[in-house]
């Protein structure tokens, strides 16, 4: 019997999401509203008209204007200025704190999972911090610690070890009875080579839709811990401080918080967007 | 053709998808009132599509053009208000999965009365659940009175197909379109709704568009044939001109890569005249030392969180295999064939007994035996699509057993790879691709390539053509009969398909729930099954030769031995 006339049927299996999802749609949307951002931040040395803390003679709380475009503060410093460098904190924060939590949440999720005793113990430790509301981890890292972006990258890191630890575990449990790592397991393969070779590169892929939901969120906690002051201190411009100095003068006039929460808005927005974006083509 | 007026008519029907090809070229089809036509095909020949097509349920990003015509009125680029009309009423369809047809929070009864009250508003309570009843008994479903309260998970996978049935019934439609209705059920169950479909057919004169792949099915069920292939029409024709003058090259193909049962007719018929072949050589093996051997083995599963009723999934179980031997594991779902072959592999924790592996007690071994012992072994799984690392390339999961091992040099791996890609007819070159970008056929000869490669002495392969084609499952069986007479590995085959065990395996033991029930040289087993179950599974197997006519093409070729 010759079967040679009938060609095989092509692969049919789900075709994997690829970067090219950020380029169009909602995708595009938020990788411009991010990447504006950290250029803005980026280039803040350059882009920006004055130095983040350097008083301008006779600028007092003056309106926007083509001289200061976001207007002045009650010290006489430049409010766009200040705000292109206090995006440098956030860019810090997201880029540094979230993955370094999410590679620890990672480690120990992937490691502890594999022991049944270890697993237990981590996942009630897991159960813990996430009971407490980030901003109250917040409040008693700083008793601790003190006020300042390092207490904000201690923080975030926390918050986000249990929640990719969580997220790891979930789905490398499904890989693990995967028919390919049962026949490695047949043919005498422990458990780190599993993890190195199957488990580990096949768990990573879902994570990536939670790393831009914690990147917008860690923006959002940034910005709420300093605007309570727990963050960063002054003079040292970041999001959310700069969101609290321009509260005190709301109600004569908004424009002084409009600048950066309208950043704040298109961090937040723009990663969400990336994730969301990448979360629909994981599905289609 | 000559009927004047067909009950669907479809006319040149293209649907497309932003993809290559087009997933249903031009497709022409009529179902005269009454008549059961059979629309075949393998995977991506727009069968299934074409189907939805009538009922206007296309999913999105779909665009059809042609026409199609249910009693006369044209339902393609219909409004909402006309599909809903003709849902149900002009049409009805059978799903191919009962488990998810069915909605698991309601009971049968609420199902029934919706579906009866989409049409008929004004329907009262009593008079529903009249009608109701009525459905039920009318798909033989026993005690329909208090099946109404029942919810779907109470009843068996069987009795959710009827349901199912009774729901597309429910408002009397003109057609029934059945889409591989009893292809998630067992052999026997799939022969009683069968033996149903045609009942309701001739009791109300329901046409039924029935979707399959399965050759044996069609030629039990079908007056008409239309073969698809590639969205397009390859051939049609009654019955009996289909499968005995197939005309297209491609109709002729299929029907030759149908495992069949020889013996099927055999048991039916002349059950003693029938002379045992001689049992393979490996059945009455000299006294060496079994590949593998289960002695008395249990295997228990514990209930949710080790509470409750733990339950048993295998016991008393004794098997053993020669070298060289392939046994065949048969049963229906649920018979515990898959954790067998799981325990057999060590997968599994054993309740009491021995799983020996070339005299060795797997549970006894140290760490380093038993890495010793699972070099001798390899495991071939069920499901293309995870059968292999999507990350990782052909070559490198080939030759993950190798690097495993340390066996060898880099380089002699790489030559070891190419020359396993050449005993599973694959180009050495693939070793560069994902296997995303192979075929389901190709996936399973490169697991076949990546159990092989320690040259183990034996395999368990679980069930590893049954998610494939027709046609590519002949290949790959071909293919594994090849290597197992060239590397003379032992096998643990285990599949539902009688047909494909027959064809492989040298002797066969047969599971119900959990135990073995009959073991036997293949040949004998078939020819004159002892046990009253195998009986029963060897009878309900469909036959692939034309209902009423003797037997098309002569099937001894196609057991190689």
């Amino acid at each position: 019997m010759t079967l040679a006339e009938v060609e095989p049927a092509r692969g049919t299996s789900a075709r994997r999401w690829s970067w090219g999802v950020l380029g169009r749609g909602r995708g595009l949307v938020g990788t411009v509203l991010v990447l504006l951002v950290v250029a803005a931040g980026l280039l803040a040395p350059w882009l920006a008209p004055y130095g983040p803390q350097q008083q301008i003679p006779g600028a007092n709380l003056l309106g926007p204007s083509g001289t200061h475009w976001l207007g002045t503060d009650e010290v006489n410093r430049d409010i766009f200025s200040r705000v292109l460098h206090g995006i440098r904190v956030d860019l810090v924060i997201v880029f540094l704190a979230v993955p370094l939590g999410a590679a620890l949440g990672v480690l120990i999720g992937l490691v502890t999972t594999m022991y049944a005793v270890a697993d237990v113990v981590a996942q009630r430790v897991f159960d813990v911090l996430l009971a407490f509301p980030v901003l109250i981890l917040g409040i008693g890292v700083t008793a601790a610690m003190g006020p300042g972006v390092r207490t904000i990258v201690v923080v975030i890191v926390l918050a986000e070890i249990p929640v990719f630890g969580r997220l790891v575990r979930t789905s490398l449990l499904t890989v693990r009875a995967l028919p390919y790592v049962e026949s490695s397991r047949v043919m005498g393969a422990g458990t780190w080579w599993l993890l190195r070779k199957h488990l580990l590169p096949n768990s990573l892929e879902p994570l990536t839709v939670q790393l831009g939901v914690s990147m917008s969120v860690a923006v959002f906690i940034e910005s709420a811990l300093s605007f309570l002051g727990l963050g960063v201190r002054p003079p040292e411009p970041s999001l959310g401080s700069l969101i609290k100095d321009g509260i005190r003068n709301v109600y004569e006039s908004p424009v002084f918080v409009l600048g950066p929460l309208v950043v704040v808005a298109m961090l937040v927005l723009g990663f969400l967007l990336v994730s969301q974006a990448i979360a629909q083509a994981r599905r289609a | 053709m000559n009927q004047p007026d067909p009950l669907l008519s479809v006319r040149g029907l293209h649907i497309d998808f932003a993809q290559p090809r087009p997933a249903v070229n031009d497709i022409h089809l009529d179902v005269a009132p009454g008549e059961i036509v059979a629309l075949v095909g393998e995977s991506g020949s727009g069968k299934s599509m074409t189907a939805r097509a009538v009922l206007g349920l296309l999913p999105h990003g779909a665009r059809a053009s042609g026409s199609i015509r249910l009693q006369g009125r044209e339902l393609l680029g219909a409004p909402d208000a006309v599909l809903r009309e003709v849902r149900g009423r002009g049409a009805g369809m059978v799903f191919q999965e009962p488990q998810t047809a069915l909605n698991p929070v309601r009971t049968i009864g609420w199902q029934l009365r919706e579906a009866l009250r989409a049409h008929r508003r004004d329907l009262s309570r009593s008079q529903a659940r009249e009608r109701s009843l009525e459905l039920l008994r009318q798909v033989e479903i026993p005690e329909a009175e208090t099946r109404l309260g029942y919810y779907p998970h109470q009843l068996s996978g069987g009795q959710k197909q009827r349901v199912v049935l009774a729901l597309a019934l429910a408002n009397e439609p003109a057609l029934l379109i059945a889409d591989e209705p009893t292809t998630a059920l067992d052999v026997t169950v799939q022969a009683e709704v069968l033996a149903l479909l045609r009942r309701v057919n001739e009791r109300t004169g329901t046409g039924i568009l029935l979707i399959t792949h399965n050759m044996g099915v069609v030629a039990q069920m079908a007056d008409r044939v239309v073969v698809l292939r590639l969205g397009d029409v390859v051939e049609e024709g009654s019955l009996h001109d289909v499968f005995e003058r197939p005309q297209h090259p491609y109709t002729r193909q299929l029907l030759a890569a149908v495992p069949r049962l020889p013996e099927v007719a055999a048991t039916r018929a002349t059950l003693v005249e029938r002379p045992v072949s001689a049992a393979p050589a490996a059945a009455s093996a000299p006294p060496v030392t079994p590949a593998v051997e289960l002695d008395d083995v249990q295997v228990d599963f514990a209930g949710p969180r080790g509470r409750g009723a733990s339950f048993t999934a295998l016991t008393e179980v004794s098997l053993s295999v020669a070298p060289g031997e392939v046994l065949g594991l048969v049963g229906e779902s649920g018979s515990g064939k898959t954790t067998l072959g799981r325990a057999t592999a060590g997968l599994v924790p054993l309740a009491t007994g021995r799983v020996l592996v070339a005299g060795v007690d797997v549970a006894a071994a140290t760490a380093r035996e038993l890495r010793e012992l699972r070099r001798r072994l390899a495991f071939v799984p069920q499901d293309p699509a995870a059968s292999l690392n999507p990350l990782m390339s052909v070559g490198a999961a080939v030759s993950e057993p190798l690097d495993l091992h340390r066996v060898g040099s880099r380089a002699s791996r790489q030559a070891r790879v190419t020359e396993l890609l050449d005993a599973v007819r694959l180009p050495g070159e693939y070793a560069r691709r994902k296997p995303r970008e192979l075929s389901g056929g190709q996936r399973q000869r490169v697991a076949l390539a990546r159990a092989l490669a320690l040259e183990p002495a034996l395999l368990i392969a679980d069930e590893p053509t049954s998610a494939l084609d027709v046609s590519i499952q002949a290949e790959v069986l071909e293919l594994f009969a090849g290597l197992q007479s060239e590397f003379g590995f032992a096998c643990v085959f285990i599949s539902h398909d009688l047909a494909v065990v027959h064809q492989v395996s040298d002797r066969v033991a047969v599971l119900r729930q959990g135990r073995i029930v009959e073991t036997g040289a293949t040949a004998d087993v078939f020819a004159s099954p002892a046990d009253e179950y195998t009986r029963r599974l060897i009878a309900a197997v469909p036959d692939p030769a034309p209902r009423p006519v003797g037997s098309v093409v002569s099937v001894a070729e196609h057991r190689a031995s």
